[in-house]
């Protein structure tokens, strides 16, 4: 065992020897790193003349389609966070179209190209479209047994050859003087283009809505829900890309080698495309290149090598095999290298930045802790009125000073989206959210119980009450994380009832969680444009075409953020992952990025949690600020202190129902509510 | 239980059927014997299920100490987690391969396949009124032992707040560790079963059976021991219903329609709790 553990802490030095050219890579400068690919693009391009057929041969299949694959398969599990493991089926369909469209109905194969890609695309939408709600690892046994399907009906359906597959698929025509034909040169080249558009597209799309987008929803897909992303038509798009290449891929692969059969598109094809993007690096498109490159490339070498038999034949002694060649041992190789990979490296050989960060390290104290209460609160909801959270936190004592307040400069303005016709702006009496009649069942618990208020339009209105009052269960009716029993809920004279979160996001409600749910590996400045994406248009077309509207808002949106973050104190974090952010910057950036949506009403749940009271202070003064800048703020708070500093307008809740409402000292007066929180005399232990 | 797709576990279920051809051989018996009757069979089969559910558990528990611990320590995401499953399955199925070849192995007929009696028009063979007595008892067992003993205890608490469970003072390592055990005792016990019925053993032959198992879990309800016993049932009788309506070549087909189609309408199960419904 000890030896074990010594050989093991080798293996990772001997690993990380690729540590430096990657930091050294992070470093570079746009202009080093397009130096460096246009010389590796020139190796590309100069070397393989040079070679043998054979060797040509090999650059196409399988390191030139894998590389090919390995691209759009990363846009899937890199960008997005999707394990799709049927990844072959796309391959096959953009083949198998190829294949009939040539031999059946004549076709020519550059007329049958954008029909290969466009039926992989049909294809991921329809895989897509019912099973992208799953999460993980529901999601990746659906995708295998959709791999598996398209290949059993490949096997089993008589216009698609059965097990003999299909012979006779066309090779493309002359294009630029070159002949195709079974020569591997000039498909080579073609597979060299489709990878250089697969990277253009890649890059293009990850510096774009789309990628944060991804990156949002891979990081938290409900807070990304809530932040306004469209979580699925994002999630859509990545199945569509990726299926679309890995479509392209196929239709290289048929056409040059004219012949496929449902051997072609085994199970373990999804798994070597996957075992090339995680030894890469998943996300890192000069990890995934590499990462195929060595998967495809290797046992080739192997095989045509001396060190090829020799590591046979100590494989052979070592699991008492007899095997006479090394690629029998190919895929024992890559399933101890995903092993390997994922015990020793994570992040595979060259990661990206933040996948390094998501991978690498494990979550810090606080991160822990919110997922033990997010789990103890799972636990909880439904069974609202038992007793959680602490008591109702005693008045803060007033004091004088500021703190590090924010400080007082010129106010930018808050974003703002042009207002429905029926709204009349920030006029006194004008009620911008109104409840009605709100009850929310969970079985038989009613966690609350026909619920009106009314909220004026640029008020601060505190809601408290006692633990499991339903303060949490009202906020996430609004957002719509639940439909409400019934009742109504109309923002700015329309109902939202019924319509997803990020809809609601996008009429114009924003909020921050409980326990602070941002985006950890992604920046102050990244997190606030996830927001500011909620009022933005473009989507995978704009940011692959570079269309002016995607550039405007990619500018604009920038400096937005940037803005933001000083309006909420912290832009001198702005490039600093959220999640080493101090607690108080980060419920701070969480309000950041709530603003930004550019609501019309900013819900805050317990935004003074675990603050001191010099943060606290500091909390109040941004609050007013929001207000300041034409919002209306609605915040659940234990600290009633706080809330009766801060808000015009304070609603009680008690076992769901509302019990007062009015100036917060009016409602302190309420008998009502003393009972609510001290209990009667009858009650009290 | 774990919340976690255990990929390797058809290798799990493969190195059980090994096992039992292994243990059959070690016990003299030859593919030419005839079957045995009585007394015999029982103490042969019982044996032999023995032997390959010891291997089972063992191996499980040695994947789930190579693969998985490492990664729980560090907090891993269950991507990474997934991806390990499928590395140790892929090395598990090769080195077989490499070993004893990639050809069927057959298998003894220690069994005297022999028609009890008709049905409703189904044919009850002994074989397979064995392998359905046989799993009910094992279900039974493993129901009585998660409800009543304190691992079995353990388990459930690991399984709903690993965290929480862990400062009650549960060991967590021993549990999971426990529950692959657990997992690995099945397979085996369900190897020699698919021995003695199908009587052959091949590399790969874990594969459909382990996604097949994970389909009825997963239609059944996820962490749900009475759950996956009716999800196997069910996606049994709807397999082979459909099967005769489509044609043999179809069941797979099939099969993997109704997993998408039961996660599609019931992400969670027939049985299993309303998981994903309170988040946020």
């Amino acid at each position: 065992m000890q030896r074990l553990r010594a050989r093991f802490a080798e293996v990772r030095r001997h690993v990380s020897v690729v540590d430096p050219v990657a930091r050294w890579w992070g470093r570079q400068r746009l202009r080093m790193k397009l130096t460096v690919a246009a010389a590796l693009a020139t190796v590309a391009i100069a070397v393989p003349p040079q070679l043998t057929r054979y060797w040509q041969s090999v650059l196409f299949f399988p390191v030139g389609v894998y590389m090919l694959l390995a691209l759009g398969l990363n846009i899937v599990v890199g960008a997005a966070g999707l394990l799709d493991l049927g990844y072959v089926a796309f391959y096959a369909v953009g083949a198998y179209t190829t294949a009939v469209l040539t031999t059946t109905h004549g076709w020519t194969a550059w007329q049958a190209l954008p029909f290969a890609v466009i039926f992989a695309m049909v294809a991921g939408v329809l895989l897509g479209a019912p099973t992208l709600r799953l999460r993980g690892d529901y999601l990746a046994i659906v995708t295998l047994g959709f791999g598996e399907i398209v290949r059993i009906v490949a096997q089993n359906s008589g216009s698609l050859g059965e097990a003999r597959g299909i012979t006779g698929i066309a090779h493309p025509g002359k294009l630029v003087g070159t002949d195709f034909e079974l020569l591997p040169l000039p498909y080579y080249y073609l597979t060299l283009v489709a990878i250089g558009l697969a990277i253009v597209l890649m890059l293009r799309l990850t510096r774009s809505r789309v990628g944060r987008s991804w990156s949002a929803i891979r990081e938290d897909e409900d807070a990304a829900e809530a932040m306004g992303v469209h979580t699925f038509t994002m999630k859509l798009w990545a199945f569509a890309m990726g299926a679309s290449t890995g479509g392209l891929a196929g239709w290289v692969y048929a056409s040059k080698v004219s012949f496929i059969n449902p051997d072609n598109f085994p199970f373990f094809f999804s798994v070597i495309i996957l075992a090339a993007v995680v030894l890469g690096g998943m996300g890192s498109i000069p990890g995934v290149l590499a990462g195929a490159f060595a998967i495809g490339f290797l046992p080739e070498y192997l095989r045509n090598a001396a060190a090829g038999a020799w590591l046979t034949d100590r494989l052979n002694t070592l699991t008492g095999g007899h095997v006479n060649n090394i690629t029998e041992y190919r895929v024992l190789l890559f399933g101890l290298a995903l092993v390997a990979m994922m015990v020793f490296r994570p992040q595979g050989l060259l990661p990206s930045r933040q996948r390094a960060a998501e991978l690498a390290e494990a979550p810090s104290p606080e991160q822990a802790m919110t997922v033990v209460t997010e789990a103890a609160e799972d636990a909880l909801v439904g069974t609202e009125g038992a007793g959680r959270e602490h008591g109702p936190a005693p008045p803060a004592p007033p004091g004088a000073g500021t703190g590090k307040a924010v400080t007082g400069r010129a106010e930018p303005a808050v974003p703002t989206r042009p207002r429905p016709a029926t709204s009349k702006g920030p006029t006194h009496g004008d009620i911008v959210l109104e409840l009605a009649d709100l009850t929310m069942g969970f079985g038989g618990v009613v966690a609350l119980h026909r619920v009106s208020i009314g909220i004026e339009r640029g008020g601060i209105f505190g809601i408290i009450g006692p633990n499991g009052a339903g303060k949490t269960t009202l906020f996430n009716c609004v957002t719509g994380v639940f439909r409400p029993t019934s009742g109504a809920i109309v923002l700015n004279g329309r109902s939202i009832v019924g319509r997803k979160p990020h809809r609601i996001t996008e009429a114009g409600i924003a909020r921050t969680f409980q326990n602070i749910r941002l985006f950890p590996n992604m920046t102050a400045v990244e997190n606030v444009l996830v927001g500011a994406d909620a009022r933005h248009r473009t989507s995978v077309p704009g940011a692959v075409l570079g269309l002016p509207r995607h550039r405007r808002e990619e500018r604009t949106g920038r400096a937005e953020a940037r803005r933001l973050l000083d309006y909420v104190g912290i832009v001198h974090r702005a490039d600093d992952l959220a999640r080493n952010l101090p607690y108080g910057d980060q419920r701070r950036l969480e309000i950041a990025r709530a603003v930004a949506t550019g609501p019309s009403v900013v819900l805050l749940d317990e935004p003074a949690a675990g603050m001191n009271p010099t943060e606290k202070r500091a909390l109040i003064e941004l609050i007013r600020k929001i207000r300041g800048s034409g919002l209306t703020v609605v915040l659940i708070e234990h600290d009633v202190g706080l809330v009766m500093g801060v808000c015009d307008r304070v609603a009680v809740l008690d076992f769901g129902e509302k019990i007062a409402e009015g100036p917060p000292a009016a409602v302190q007066q309420d008998a009502r509510v003393i009972e609510a929180y001290l209990g009667t005399t009858a009650d009290a232990p | 239980m774990l919340r976690l797709i255990n990929f390797a576990h058809s290798e799990i279920f493969m190195i059980g059927i090994f096992a039992s051809l292994f243990a059959m051989d070690g016990l003299g018996i030859d593919v030419a014997d005839s079957p045995k009757k009585g007394l015999a069979l029982a103490a042969t089969l019982v044996a032999v299920m023995l032997a390959a559910m010891l291997a089972s558990g063992m191996a499980a528990v040695a994947v789930e100490r190579v693969a998985y611990r490492p990664l729980r320590r560090r907090g891993a995401p269950r991507l990474a987690a997934l991806i390990t499953a499928i590395g140790v399955s892929l090395f598990l199925q090769e080195l077989f391969a490499a070993r004893y070849g990639r050809e069927f192995l057959g298998f003894p007929r220690v069994l005297e396949k022999r028609r009890l009696f008709e049905f409703h028009g189904a044919d009850i063979r002994t074989d397979k009124v064995l392998v359905f007595g046989s799993a009910i008892v094992l279900m039974v067992c493993l129901d009585r032992f998660m409800a009543t003993s304190r691992l079995g205890r353990g388990v459930r608490a690991t399984a709903q707040d690993a965290e929480t469970a862990a400062l009650m003072g549960v060991d967590i390592d021993r549990v999971v560790m426990l529950t692959f055990f657990l997992g690995g005792l099945l397979a085996g016990a369900a190897g020699t079963l698919y021995g003695v019925f199908f009587e052959a053993a091949r590399y790969d032959i874990g594969f459909l059976p382990g996604v097949k198992a994970f389909t009825a879990a997963v239609l059944g309800g996820i962490g749900n021991i009475r759950g996956a016993l009716l999800g196997g049932l069910l996606l049994g009788l709807l397999e082979n219903w459909g099967a005769t309506v489509l044609g043999g070549e179809w069941k797979d087909v099939f099969a993997f329609s109704v997993l998408v189609l039961v996660l599609m309408f019931r992400p969670t199960g027939l049985l299993g709790e309303r998981l994903g419904r309170a988040r946020a």
